[in-house]
């Protein structure tokens, strides 16, 4: 399962190419991709989304239904996004707020505590384009990774295993550089 | 210069609109005429620009208070979508930044999945304020478990910490 960056809000080469690549190279080696255009979704999750969250049936809409079934067929989660403000763009943090709900990415056991939702995912990788230095990242604590390497990550089986691609100083990156990384991303996506 | 507090939740009836409440009591208490955008009501949209509403209540203020839920131990979509806007128009006449948040999990277990939200605010929100900013941060812990008592308090700690910061 790929989610792939939102057109209207980065308008980033690297980020369509490495989402590109990582597409081409999954389906050339057999196996199955599918795609969430970021786009086409709305992060703000309702009024109606918030009432219905505390009970037996939090996903009320017929997109993130299909989306939730989706993360929980797959094996792997690939995540490609351009860091915003040391974080996850608004549309990938919706995404994360209206489709990994109660009874997705965890189940309540019935004494206030909770169980790991995502006992099918094998990886979660996540490949992120920063503008900054990876200093001035480290500096900002790089707030996207952890919420996908350690939050998400402890929705998902002990087993499962991570991988964070990242491509640093993005917006002074020539060809050879992302060519670099894009071959990066390649080989990753071919061990899986 | 007044606060200008930023609401990001959609329910009236929530236990976070009910500390936004506390918080403009607060603020009043210490001398503010706080101002208010309420994200869900103004029906903001993550992506576009601030209404000029909201610009010119940024202008004005000194005090940005924000009062949200922690999802995923980070803020919700609409607000990381109107803070964006916001520093890249520019935050220049804060002086002071406020988190007001609540968390379903408990602290230990928020602090293990890394604080996101905090740090986002604490370092690159307040990097866009005005030099010398300060930050600072009102969380209330294990709301999915929590005792009435508990959150009575935090309501009470909410007021008391506002109004002092306001006068």
């Amino acid at each position: 399962m790929l989610i792939a960056p939102d057109p209207n809000m980065q308008k980033n080469q690297i980020l369509h190419r490495s989402a590109h690549a990582v597409d081409i190279t999954l389906t050339t080696a057999g196996h199955t991709v599918r795609t969430i255009d970021l786009g086409r979704f709305s992060p703000v999750l309702t009024r109606l989304e918030m009432a219905a969250y505390v009970t037996d049936q939090p996903l009320i809409d017929e997109q993130t239904t299909e989306y939730a079934q989706a993360v929980l067929n797959c094996d792997a989660l690939v995540v490609v996004y351009a860091t915003t403000m040391s974080t996850l763009p608004p549309a990938l943090k919706g995404w994360l707020d209206r489709v990994l709900v109660p009874g997705v990415s965890f189940t309540l056991d019935g004494s206030g505590g909770t169980k790991r939702g995502l006992a099918g995912l094998d990886w979660i990788i996540g490949i992120a384009v920063y503008t900054d230095t990876w200093l001035a990242t480290k500096r900002t604590y790089d707030n996207g990774r952890r919420i996908l390497l350690r939050n998400l990550r402890l929705c998902a089986r002990p087993g499962t295993r991570t991988k964070w691609l990242p491509l640093y100083s993005a917006t002074t990156a020539d060809e050879d550089r992302t060519a670099t990384f894009i071959s990066r991303v390649e080989r990753q996506m071919s061990k899986l | 210069m007044t606060a200008l507090v930023v609401l990001a939740h959609p329910r009236p009836e929530s236990f976070v609109f009910a500390v936004f409440e506390s918080a403009l009591r607060g603020l009043r208490q210490g001398g503010d005429t706080p101002e208010i955008a309420d994200l869900y009501a103004d029906e903001y949209r993550p992506g576009s620009a601030l209404s000029a509403t909201h610009r010119s209540a940024l202008d004005r203020t000194s005090t940005l208070v924000l009062v949200y839920p922690t999802w995923w131990t980070s803020q919700p979509a609409i607000l990381l979508g109107w803070l964006y806007a916001a520093t890249t128009e520019g935050l220049g006449s804060v002086k002071s930044l406020v988190c007001v948040t609540t968390h379903g999990g408990p602290r230990k277990g928020n602090l293990v999945a890394g604080q996101s939200g905090r740090h986002t605010a604490a370092r690159t929100v307040r990097a866009a304020c005005a030099p010398g900013a300060s930050f600072h941060w009102v969380a209330h812990y294990g709301t999915d478990k929590d005792r009435q008592d508990r959150r009575v308090a935090f309501l009470h700690r909410v007021e008391r910490e506002l109004a002092l910061l306001a006068s």
